[in-house]
């Protein structure tokens, strides 16, 4: 079966600096990808590159087969939506019209919103924690508020990939498992996918079945989470030495505390 | 409040309820004046009376100022609505990118050569359009086209034409002098032709009107607007190109009248409602309606003497934005 985003040779740079060389991924329909690295590595860059919002060097991009910059680019927003990691306003909005952005691509220009979308938008801020907050201005949220907010629009987006930058960044720890779960279960259809940029790895070992790991740009590791998740990569990854406990809720990974 | 699709519904309601106050702002216009016309007589000349004495005063000359001021105003308040979503800075207004600029040079040289009528509107067009190109030339150059570096280039070169337009005022002699300051504070009294306006400002809101959604989205910033499929380059040009155009024609034909494209689409704002489905075409109404009243009031309050239109819209604009802003809540 064609996967649902597959890359083939893909060379993705920024500034002259490489992020990553010859990268062959196949991202099957209903999986779930962490995508892990150091600061600066250029794990925001490479989700960009996937929705097709930063120019790749070499290679090429597929989705569900076809080539990504050649999809019309409402027809893309009906299959891909990305989580960036800062949200942007300029005038004060609310949160119901935020949320309400996610339908943009499904209407013709001149339609307003049907109820079927305001629905849509109600029943997304209803998942996040966000009902009864539908009129509150935007300036009020918190950022973690805000952070929800902007994972409702993505949920009222509806697409078949889900790129997610940091989707736990702002949110405390019962949000952060609440939202992930969320995330998990829209792709347990198995028509859904995503690939996410986590910081913290037992998150990613958790709500992910595979991983992409950034060491430098000619040395990358990627495949299911059991098999890359290990003591030495992560070591490798982070610089730092990490252990692998076996607890009774499962294996963990920690930093090694040797001071 | 809290439902959107109902809010759309008493937002049309409220845009009904500004259209009439557009048609009675055009009726005040039209009965204000040197001297007054009873709504008895008003109504016969309205209905086509020839005989009524005032029939020429209201047909000819307050009518035309009236649906010319409406129409301008409308233009202005676009122009500036549409700007500050797409600068992106609530500070913009339709003069921001230095067309007002290029129109005064072009005014201004016509004036200073003792050229009028035909000369003067052609000048100001051509100024206004030669600052439009100079700008959107410079602004693209070999970088990428961003909202701060097409700010920068459009308030350097407004600056360039401020130094032309003190260097002509500077060399005419002081006979010439006076016909250039009302020019530049904005001036109606020339107006007669407002079916040209009117055609240029119905267009413009429909184009707008069209992009109103994505401008929408557009709010919550470029990449997020390129993500949900609206074609971010192409939407901006097609605006850009459409606010300055709206400014160009409006400067031509009323002079540089300030203030009206900065602070309506606020007021708009802050009393209707920031969907841009909604703000858009109450920022055209407001702004008419504003223009009409100031123009009526320019020309009324020290009658026989007018003043410059662009004196009365800061006189009665500031004060009246002030007071709404304190009320808004946050």
């Amino acid at each position: 079966m064609t996967p649902l985003l597959a890359t083939r040779g893909l060379d993705v740079s920024i500034a002259g600096t490489g992020i990553c060389r010859g990268l062959d991924l196949r991202i099957e329909h209903g999986s779930r990808w962490a995508v892990l690295g150091r600061n600066g590595c250029g794990k925001t860059t490479l989700l960009k590159t996937l929705a097709g919002l930063h120019p790749h060097d070499a290679g090429e991009i597929l989705l569900a087969g076809e080539t990504l910059a050649k999809i019309p680019r409402v027809r893309l927003a009906c299959t891909l939506g990305i989580l960036l990691q800062e949200q942007e306003t300029l005038f004060p909005g609310t949160v119901l019209e935020a949320a309400l952005t996610g339908r943009h691509p499904y209407l013709a220009p001149w339609r307003r919103e049907r109820e079927e979308d305001i629905g849509h938008a109600r029943s997304a801020l209803a998942q996040v924690g966000l009902a009864g907050k539908e009129s509150r201005i935007l300036s009020t949220l918190s950022g973690g508020e805000r952070q929800r907010l902007a994972i409702a629009a993505l949920l009222t987006q509806d697409p078949a990939l889900y790129l997610l930058d940091e989707p736990s960044s702002h949110l405390d720890l019962y949000h952060q498992i609440h939202i992930l779960r969320i995330l998990r279960d829209a792709t347990r259809s198995g028509a859904k996918s995503l690939v996410m940029v986590l910081h913290d790895v037992n998150l990613a070992a958790r709500f992910c079945d595979h991983a992409l790991l950034l060491f430098d740009p000619e040395h990358l590791a990627h495949g299911p989470i059991g098999e890359v998740l290990t003591e030495e990569n992560l070591s490798r990854l982070y610089g730092h030495p990490m252990r692998r406990l076996d607890t009774e809720q499962g294996e963990i990974f920690s930093p090694a505390w040797d001071d | 409040m809290a439902h959107p699709r109902s809010a759309l519904n008493s937002s049309a309601t409220l845009l009904g309820i500004l259209a009439l106050a557009g048609v009675a702002s055009l009726l005040f216009a039209i009965a204000t004046g040197g001297v007054s016309v009873a709504w008895g007589e008003l109504w016969s000349i309205l209905l086509g009376d020839r005989a009524t004495p005032n029939y020429i005063l209201v047909t000819e000359l307050r009518l035309p100022r009236a649906l010319t001021a409406f129409a301008c105003g409308g233009m202005l308040a676009l122009a500036g609505a549409l700007m500050q979503v797409l600068l992106r800075n609530p500070l913009a207004d339709p003069y921001i990118l230095g067309v007002s600029g290029g129109a005064a040079v072009g005014a201004l040289s016509a004036l200073l050569l003792g050229l009028g009528g035909i000369w003067l509107t052609g000048g100001a067009f051509a100024g206004a359009l030669l600052s439009m190109l100079l700008v959107f030339t410079l602004a693209h150059g070999r970088g990428a086209w961003t909202p701060t570096r097409l700010l920068l280039t459009g308030v350097v070169v407004a600056a360039g034409w401020g130094a032309i337009i003190s260097l002509i005022l500077s060399l005419s002699p002081d006979t010439t002098l006076r016909g250039m300051i009302f020019w530049l504070l904005g001036d109606l009294s020339q107006a007669s032709h407002p079916g040209l306006g009117a055609i240029v400002l119905a267009l413009g809101l429909i184009v707008a009107l069209v992009s109103a959604r994505g401008l929408n989205v557009l709010v919550f910033g470029e990449l997020k607007a390129r993500t949900l499929g609206i074609g971010v380059d192409r939407l901006r040009l097609r605006l850009y190109i459409l606010a300055s155009l709206l400014t160009a024609v409006a400067i031509t034909i009323a002079g540089n009248i300030g203030f009206i494209g900065l602070i309506v689409p606020h007021l708009a704002r802050l009393v209707v409602s920031h969907d841009h489905r909604i703000l858009l075409p109450a920022s055209t109404l407001l702004g008419a309606i504003f223009l009409v009243v100031a123009d009526t009031l320019a020309r009324s309050a020290f009658s026989p003497l007018q003043l410059p239109v662009g004196v009365m819209t800061a006189l009665i604009g500031v004060p009246l934005f002030l007071y709404l802003l304190r009320r808004s809540p946050s």
